[in-house]
């Protein structure tokens, strides 16, 4: 099980798939919404993501639809890719936990 | 599905960076996302194509890391065995010590004299150490040092005698150092090739000193001291897999250069191979034919593995398939 701490990108893009499929645009969409506009990504670094969890088996192809001429492939998360969202989750989590906790008590000290 | 002709150059330009697979699998894909971004423009933004550039400069680099062995991966085992065998050059200043010690003794030994290269040797003993224990960087500087003390001597009058195998452990020390220097840092130490093994490269470098002192009259003790320790490597380097036997061509490159240039000056008349360059250590031709050594092996690995990347094809087909 690997300790290293997830890319923010990689991290997004496994938010993004959590609420279910979605094609290429509909990931760069949903990561400037969840982001709040801080994390743009683009089509080079989306693909060179994606390429890189299917191969991890973190990521799969759901389906594929012609939109006017174009093609656009869903991708969905896997349940490796779901256990590994979670356990960055948890990992995030405690350490926005002890931040917290020191600035309160920080706060506190000052006060 | 591949990306359209009615797209503009420059995105296919682009595209065209990519490997062929990823861009039969992505391509369309990207070029759409790039388009909806854009908002309806037939071009995507300038930020948007350095993103493409800066994604197919990862996706090679991410494939050349991981999955198929490179030259890099070698250099871990070239790293423990080149210092190693670069101690057997001290077999001539004790060969030289012995002589003294024969014929005046040991108290009125010319030190300087008889045993003029022997700090460099030791400079390298220390150096095979570190490598074996895994301190690269330590290992790293002192190879540097000996190689340029080795550079420096031979163009001084330190040593003044070029023997025909000069140049060859000259490249035997470059290749150490740039091993030490560029090897991936998490596989270092005597753990790829085995302590086994490691200790039986050293014996066979104990075993060419010996033949040097006690055999020196016969050359042919001499050449089967050599002969077992180039064995011992052999076996060390693990050459079955791809990555020793990179391994092996790396140490091909200054032991070709030593059994060429000791030819060349012993047995054969080869002069019409020397090339009249100013190369200070050894002729060109000598040198251009032990680098070939390494460029026939990547040929024939390159053959090996594009024959095994091919499954499906019936093993009667495949050409050095193994």
């Amino acid at each position: 099980m690997s300790i290293r701490a997830m890319q923010e990108p990689t991290f997004l893009i496994l938010t993004a798939l959590a609420a279910g499929p979605q094609h290429g645009y509909g990931i760069l969409t949903d990561i400037d919404e969840i982001s709040g506009g801080a994390q743009r990504l683009r089509a080079g670094t989306l693909y060179a993501a994606l390429d890189r969890l299917t191969q991890q088996g973190w990521v799969e192809p759901d389906r594929e639809v012609v939109v006017e001429g174009r093609l656009r492939r869903y991708y969905r998360l896997t349940a490796t890719g779901l256990d590994a969202l979670e356990r960055e989750t948890t990992r995030l989590r405690a350490n926005l936990t002890a931040a917290t906790s020191r600035l309160r008590a920080r706060a506190e000290g000052v006060a | 599905m591949s990306p359209a002709h009615t797209d503009p150059p420059l995105v296919r330009l682009l595209l065209a960076c990519y490997p062929a697979d990823y861009r039969t699998r992505y391509g369309a894909e990207m070029i759409a996302v790039s388009r909806e971004r854009a908002a309806g423009r037939r071009w995507p933004g300038p930020a948007d194509m350095v993103d493409l550039l800066l994604g197919a400069i990862r996706v090679r680099f991410a494939r050349r890391g991981g999955g198929t062995v490179g030259w890099r991966d070698a250099l871990p085992i070239v790293a423990v065995l080149a210092p190693a065998i670069l101690i057997a050059g001290l077999a001539d200043d004790l060969h030289d010590v012995a002589w003294f010690v024969y014929y005046g003794g040991f108290a009125g030994l010319p030190w300087r004299e008889a045993a003029v290269g022997a700090p460099v040797w030791l400079a390298w003993a220390a150096v095979a150490g570190c490598a074996a224990l895994g301190w690269r960087r330590v290992g790293a500087v002192l190879a540097w040092l000996a190689t340029t003390v080795m550079v420096i001597a031979l163009n001084t009058v330190a040593f003044p005698v070029m023997l025909p195998t000069t140049g060859a452990w000259l490249l035997l020390a470059v290749l150490a150092s740039v091993a030490l220097t560029w090897m991936p840092s998490a596989r270092r130490g005597i753990g790829g090739i085995g302590r086994r093994r490691w200790l039986t490269v050293l014996g066979g470098v104990v075993l060419v000193q010996f033949a040097r002192v006690l055999g020196h009259r016969f050359a042919i003790v001499d050449l089967f001291a050599w002969a077992l320790l180039a064995v011992a490597v052999w076996r060390a380097c693990r050459p079955a897999t791809a990555t020793g036997a990179r391994a092996v061509a790396l140490l091909a490159v200054p032991a070709t250069a030593a059994a060429l240039g000791t030819v060349e000056s012993n047995l054969l008349p080869l002069d019409f191979l020397v090339v009249e360059v100013p190369w200070p250590f050894m002729d060109a031709a000598v040198l251009v034919l032990s680098l070939l050594v390494p460029a026939v092996v990547a040929l024939v690995l390159r053959h090996r593995e594009r024959a095994r990347a091919r499954p499906d094809q019936p093993a009667g087909h495949r050409r050095g398939g193994s």
